[in-house]
């Protein structure tokens, strides 16, 4: 049984681009040929980083999606805040903080690095001085965790970066198992956090 | 089921079904809002807490004191805390008390709470998951309540719109009631006609289509009783003079002076008129015809004030004028009159001289019970002592039959103890039906017995009639026969009313009385003479009326085509008309079509005709050609 998962991981490892050609068509059509070759890009470095070290896959994603430009919610999508899917993101070249994160968890994911070892960290940038996200890597729950963010290239430990301040850590796959654990396979209410629930709903159509 | 209930019921079942699932959706969708609710409020506070669990930087007994707060102050089920390794370290609990919901409600709606949760971080670590479940008693009121005022309103939506259907129901509907009243009218052969045209297409057009078949039936209805009214003139009217001819007087006779007539005695004249080959010769026809048409105007005056008096034209040159309840003596004037009138004619007419013209006149008069031939034969007589006199020859009758046979008294007894000693005893005879080769009914006959004899009805009819006690003998019939049910067949029977009996003004009471003592158990039908209904249609539609009401049938007997106009019958409906043989076989023998005029006129309102006193198989084979099936008589005993 065993083998066959294996194997099945291989097949899929192999022969699945972390953008397939379909969604590459549509993105083409609505957003023209040099959107789709930012995706055709990201799925050659994505297939480039499969098997190579962690810091490697992480310092690439994170150099990777930090090269798209910032901007607003409420210049981008008009509305104020706005978790954009990662297809939004790289076909509009441009995104704030929350997007840049789940641009990242979203392709560190499809590199194999488990949920659990990611967070959505809330904090207070004290050189901005606004509220700022950031992905955070955890070795374990106890470690100090790497900072992924698109305001600084380079990934430091949280102690290197003093000019942030942790306020909330989130993760949703590490919710959602959690609480199935906890209601002893009950659980008939899979909500978890209310704009990763869209989140995943955009994700899961492809929202463009 | 009628097609009322069966739309209702349908239209009902569909209401109740889409109230029930709106009902049900509606409840449905309160219930999904609430815990929606519910999990929003738990989020917000798993959230929240979660973030002032942050502070306390992984102190337990910071963080338990927290949800202690937390969970005092809102309405939980639960707050649970759990480290990273899902190791409880902390939780708060309690069971929600439903006191203002019904236990069958909570056991019949299951309520999901969920729960939410959220990470506790410390610093940049996360140290744990918080959950917290929301108290599930404040839904289940809410809940209650929103199912209350939903039944509530749902059973006055169903009440006004059950009421709004069955009253769009019963207008839509409401034509079909007419309709259907037209159809089962037409099943009983009643032709009414719908005047109120519905709008709705498909009932105007069956209105409409029952209408015209109504209509239809009515013209053939018509047809034959303008027909029937022809062939009255040609059967019983002399074409020359108009006056009725010796059928008709033959017809009469029976009825204007036999047993049941209301006429104790009367004149019989009978004018016989000489020399009118003769003058036929001398004047030519045509003279001679105004001759007789005026001598016979001069009788029709003579008999104006008599009621239910006969004017005939017996054979050519001879005539026959009765008068029913007429002395001899009230008469005798007029006719004197009338035989010098004739003698002043012959002296008016030219070249008549030697012509003997003139009138011989017999005048006889009859008592009740003497036989119709009696009655013919004695003014013979008087006809033929007039001619050898050359005079008005009056005949009284020699032998009086004024007083009864056995006495007036004697036949007082007979019926009292008849009556108290059960002495009317009841005959049968059948009714054939020949096509079906069965015994379609019988007929019942009373008949008087005492010790020593047996008196058949036309024996005794006549004292009944004088002594007033015909009623009584029906009713006593009637009880009788009624008492008899459990050994009568399972056929028809039938009784002849008798003239007396109908013209009763008690007989209506009498057997209104009597239904109501005996419930219908016998099929019977009650036979009217034709000529009593002619006379006395109101009566007989009363009588009709009551009978049918009672589950009984009528019928006519002794018809004769004496009516100008036969919608009587469609007024009276009877089952069927029963006319003498002699009757149909002079409608044969006149004409096919006269015969088939009736037939059509019965036909057209579901009457059948049946054929009494029919005697031989000539006379049966004559009127199974002609359509006539169902038999009474002497026949009857030699084929059934």
């Amino acid at each position: 049984m065993i083998k066959i998962l294996l194997l099945a991981f291989m097949y899929t490892s192999l022969f699945s681009q972390l953008i397939e050609e379909p969604l590459l068509k549509k993105i083409e059509l609505k957003y023209g040929p040099y959107a789709k070759n930012r995706f055709v890009y990201l799925n050659t470095t994505m297939e480039d980083l499969k098997g190579k070290s962690l810091e490697t896959q992480l310092n690439t994603v994170n150099r990777f999606f930090n090269d798209v430009r910032y901007g607003m919610d409420i210049k981008v999508y008009k509305v104020s805040d706005y978790w954009a899917t990662p297809f939004e993101f790289l076909s509009r070249d441009r995104g704030d903080c929350e997007d840049y994160v789940i641009a990242k968890y979203y392709a560190l994911r499809y590199l194999g690095i488990p949920a659990e070892k990611m967070y959505f960290t809330y904090v207070k940038s004290t050189r901005f001085k606004a509220p700022h996200m950031v992905l955070t890597y955890f070795d374990s729950t106890s470690s100090e965790p790497l900072v992924l963010d698109n305001t600084n290239f380079k990934i430091f430990p949280a102690s290197q970066r003093p000019d942030l301040i942790p306020i909330y850590n989130f993760n949703a796959d590490v919710l959602f198992k959690s609480k199935k654990k906890n209601t002893q396979g009950k659980l008939k209410n899979p909500k978890t956090h209310k704009k990763w629930d869209d989140l995943m709903n955009n994700i899961k159509r492809e929202k463009i | 089921m009628t097609l009322f209930k069966q739309i209702a019921l349908l239209l009902s079942i569909l209401l109740l079904t889409i109230l029930t699932t709106v009902l049900v959706l509606n409840f449905n969708t309160a219930t999904h809002s609430v815990q929606e609710r519910l999990y929003e409020d738990a989020k917000n506070t798993a959230t929240s807490l979660s973030l002032s669990l942050g502070s306390a930087k992984g102190d337990e007994s910071i963080m338990s004191t927290m949800i202690n707060a937390n969970f005092d102050s809102g309405h939980y089920t639960q707050i649970l805390l759990v480290n990273n390794a899902d190791d409880v370290i902390y939780v708060r609990n309690t069971s929600g008390t439903l006191a203002n919901v019904p236990t069958w409600f909570s056991n019949f709606i299951t309520l999901d709470i969920p729960i939410a949760s959220a990470q506790v971080s410390s610093g940049w670590n996360p140290i744990g998951i918080l959950y917290v479940k929301s108290d599930n008693s404040y839904a289940y009121e809410e809940l209650y309540m929103i199912l209350t005022q939903l039944l509530i309103s749902f059973a006055i939506i169903m009440f006004i719109s059950l009421v709004l259907l069955y009253t769009m129901l019963h207008l839509i509907l409401k034509p079909l009631v007419l309709i259907q009243k037209q159809a089962e009218a037409i099943m009983r052969n009643e032709f009414i006609r719908q005047e109120n045209i519905p709008h709705t297409t498909e009932f105007r057009d069956v209105v409409k289509g029952m209408n015209q078949m109504v209509d239809k039936v009515e013209d053939i209805f018509e047809k034959g009783n303008s027909a029937m009214a022809s062939n009255k003139d040609l059967l019983y009217k002399d074409t020359l003079t108009s006056l009725h001819n010796r059928k008709y007087m033959t017809l009469k006779l029976p009825q204007l002076i036999g047993a049941e007539s209301k006429y104790n005695d009367g004149t019989m004249v009978f004018i016989a008129i000489k020399g009118l080959i003769e003058l036929n010769k001398t004047l030519g026809h045509q003279k001679t015809d105004d001759l007789l048409k005026f001598i016979s105007k001069m009788m029709l005056d003579i008999s104006l004030d008599v009621k239910d008096s006969i004017v005939s034209r017996m054979n050519g040159t001879e005539f026959a004028i009765l008068f029913p309840g007429v002395s001899v003596s009230s008469k005798e004037n007029d006719f004197q009159d009338f035989y010098e009138k004739i003698i002043k004619i012959k002296e008016d007419i030219d070249n008549a001289d030697d012509i003997d013209f003139g009138v011989d006149i017999g005048i006889t008069s009859y008592k009740k019970n003497q036989s119709v031939a009696e009655i013919l034969s004695r003014s013979d007589y008087a006809l033929s002592l007039a001619k050898s006199n050359s005079k008005i020859e009056i005949y009284e009758s020699a032998e009086s039959k004024d007083d009864l046979a056995l006495g007036k008294e004697t036949y007082r007894n007979l019926f009292e103890n008849a009556l108290e000693n059960d002495g009317f005893e009841l005959a049968f005879w059948d009714v054939y039906d020949n096509k079906n080769k069965k015994t379609m009914s019988k007929i019942i006959s009373i008949i008087l017995e005492d010790e020593n004899n047996s008196y058949s009805f036309g024996q005794f009819i006549a004292p009944a009639i004088e002594l007033g006690f015909v009623s009584q003998i029906y009713i006593f019939a009637l009880k009788k026969l009624f008492s008899m049910q459990d050994t009568l067949e399972e056929i028809n029977y039938s009784i002849r009313l008798s003239p007396e009996f109908i013209t009763d003004k008690n007989s209506f009471s009498a057997l209104q009385e009597l239904f109501e003592l005996h419930p219908n158990n016998v099929s019977l039908t009650f036979e009217f003479p034709d000529h009593v209904v002619i006379d006395n249609l109101a009566t007989v539609k009363g009588l009709a009326i009551l009978i049918k009401e009672n589950g009984y049938n009528v019928s006519i007997e002794q018809f004769a085509g004496e009516s100008d106009d036969y919608n009587y019958l469609k007024e009276i409906k009877p089952t069927c008309i029963k006319a003498d043989i002699s009757y149909l076989c002079e409608l044969i023998e006149k004409s096919a079509g006269s015969l088939a005029s009736l037939q059509v006129m019965t036909d057209s309102i579901g009457v059948s005709i049946v054929a009494t006193s029919v005697k031989d198989k000539k006379e049966l084979t004559s009127l199974v050609e002609h359509g006539i099936e169902i038999i009474q008589g002497p026949i009857v005993e030699d084929i059934s």
